[in-house]
């Protein structure tokens, strides 16, 4: 199966957007950086649909070394999304995605808070945004 | 796609629990109670008739949860609801707290909560909440941990072990969401709650036994409860002391941890679909009074909502940060800062034709073609619309991109990430948010 890591690309979001407010789902911002981001591109390995929030895996193959090296974003609970309805089949296992997460703040490498999914085989995406950031 | 969230799977996770605890002899589902509560107003809610039992005391039977849900028509959204839209290609677009409604800071910074029959967006903190009177040496404590959490977090909480909430911080809500299940009968009330650190009950027994004098200290402790004209007070012993109070989360922010020795009384109230939950709380070992909580309220939830049993894997503690952003795991080194990679990512190239389709709640889907040049980091384009020819600025960061498309003076910003010949995001337009994807052409 094909899975690449394109890079890993940071970004700094500041200027165009008026100062926002703080985003306070209770441990976000004491974990993730709401202006940095960064993408990857791998194969969606897993969802835990668990509380207190889901995580996402994917395996991510390294250009360089040629190794295989799983990567986690966090996101909003089971429950939240569920009541919402976005379902645990909107992760769609084995596929090859492009992920896009907010960095944590404590440096972790491979550990963010889940922003995009994007599907390469039919270019569907998942967005995921916190209160109007 | 499959069918979720019938009747048929409430009635069963129901039916699961409550046989797991061997106490019932029906089923309170009083469904035509149950009317969609979350659009409707608290104090409607409370002027709804209060169900009572056959030998007349209120009947606090039904599933409670405080959360909105958003169902899908633009024009209904209101602050604070977690807000999804989907495209017709399958595409989502999920917003925490609800972006669309422009509601999204008092989505994420206050919860909405009932008071008096009043729906109040309480500010999730509870700076307005009175703190438990701690001994001096006890209150130090707190006080350190307090000042230098970030937020109202912090890896010392028991909440981030996924430990139940226990009583009186969960008594309303059990974990970390707000459902809740109360089931009754003449000899108990049970509540079913659906998380942290899993699906778990606690038992009030109404049967007028006292407590017993083997109990081993839990979470929820020994529970006993008559009734004082329609409240329900109920007395709580055998607490152990491995939950915590409050702390932001769910009341004030100094109100942490406290003994064994906790003793807690209750006090319930159901007033048509509301349900009020008093409590006062001592603690002889670092309490100097006893602390008479702040009031809280819940109501039923909406008709088509139903329990959600799911576990809880602790994966925040490692990750929380000081109010410095200074982890409280040292584990993370300058060298696994992703910041340093950031500078060193080169803008991803956008230039070209792009084919834009935005899928408007709205007004469905539109079409845009942006022409873009690039300079570095910096973006410029035009932007052909249904509006005119309009222009693009913007700048990336890696393959991210923030910009925003003036339209005389309107900004639409743009949000997304940029892979090859690909850009996936949003855009905002006015008060609402759409998922926009692009192809390059050219």
């Amino acid at each position: 199966m094909r899975h690449r890591c394109h890079a890993v690309l940071v970004a700094l979001f500041s200027m165009l957007l008026a100062a926002l407010p703080a985003l306070a789902h209770h441990s976000f911002t004491a974990e993730f950086n709401p202006d940095k981001e960064f993408t990857f591109t791998g194969v969606l390995t897993k969802v835990d649909w668990v509380n207190p929030h889901t995580a996402t895996w994917i395996d991510v193959k390294d250009e360089k070394t040629g190794q295989v090296e799983t990567w986690g974003c966090q996101g909003n609970p089971p429950g939240t999304y569920s009541r919402a309805g976005v379902h645990r089949e909107d992760w769609r296992i084995g596929e090859v995605v492009t992920v896009t997460c907010l960095v944590a703040k404590d440096g972790s490498k491979r550990w963010g808070f889940l922003k995009q999914i994007k599907y390469h085989s039919d270019g569907h995406v998942l967005v995921f945004r916190q209160g109007g950031e | 796609m499959k069918t979720r969230g019938t009747n048929g799977r409430l009635i069963e996770s129901i039916l699961v629990a409550a046989c797991c605890i061997g106490l019932l002899s029906q089923l309170p589902i009083p469904a035509a109670a149950q009317a969609g509560q979350s659009a409707v107003s608290a104090a409607a809610a409370a002027s709804k008739p209060t169900p009572r039992t056959p030998d007349g005391h209120p009947d606090f039977s039904g599933f409670y949860n405080l959360v909105d849900i958003y169902h899908g028509d633009p024009k209904e959204e209101k602050p604070g609801q977690h807000v999804v839209n989907r495209a017709e290609n399958g595409s989502v677009f999920f917003d925490y707290g609800g972006a669309n409604g422009g509601g999204g800071e008092e989505g994420n910074t206050r919860v909405r909560q009932t008071q008096n029959g009043k729906v109040n967006m309480l500010d999730r903190t509870c700076v307005s909440c009175e703190n438990p009177p701690y001994k001096p040496e006890y209150m130090a404590k707190v006080k350190a941990i307090g000042d230098a959490m970030y937020g109202d977090a912090s890896p010392l909480d028991p909440q981030y072990d996924c430990k139940p909430y226990g009583v009186p911080r969960g008594s309303l809500r059990g974990g970390g969401g707000y459902a809740m299940q109360i089931v009754q009968n003449a000899q108990v009330m049970a509540f079913l709650y659906e998380d942290r650190p899993g699906p778990y009950f606690r038992i009030v027994y109404l049967d007028g036994r006292g407590h017993p004098d083997d109990f081993d200290p839990s979470y929820v402790g020994h529970s006993i409860g008559h009734w004082e004209g329609d409240t329900l007070v109920v007395d709580v012993v055998g607490l152990n002391d491995d939950t915590w109070l409050g702390s932001g989360t769910i009341g004030p922010k100094y109100a942490m941890m406290h003994s064994d020795k906790m003793h807690v009384v209750e006090r319930w109230t159901r007033t048509g679909n509301v349900v009020t939950y008093e409590a006062t709380v001592d603690d002889p070992v670092m309490f100097t009074k006893p602390w008479v909580m702040t009031p809280r309220q819940t109501q039923l939830a909406a008709a088509d909502d139903y329990i959600r049993p799911t576990m809880c894997i602790p994966f925040d503690k490692t990750h929380l940060v000081n109010k410095e952003n200074v982890p409280y795991n040292k584990m993370a080194t300058a060298s696994d800062d992703r910041s340093d990679v950031a500078a060193a990512a080169p803008a991803a190239n956008m230039v070209g034709s792009w084919n834009v389709t935005i899928h408007s709640t709205i007004e469905g889907i539109l079409t845009e073609q942006w022409t873009v040049k690039q300079d570095g980091d910096k973006i410029t384009g035009t932007v052909k619309s249904k509006n005119g020819d309009l222009t693009l600025e913007g700048s990336l960061n890696g393959a991210i991109l923030l910009g925003a498309i003036t339209d005389g003076d309107k900004k639409y910003v743009v949000r997304g990430t940029a892979v090859e010949n690909d850009f996936d995001g949003t855009i905002r337009m006015g008060k609402n948010e759409f998922l926009l994807s692009a192809k390059r052409s050219k």
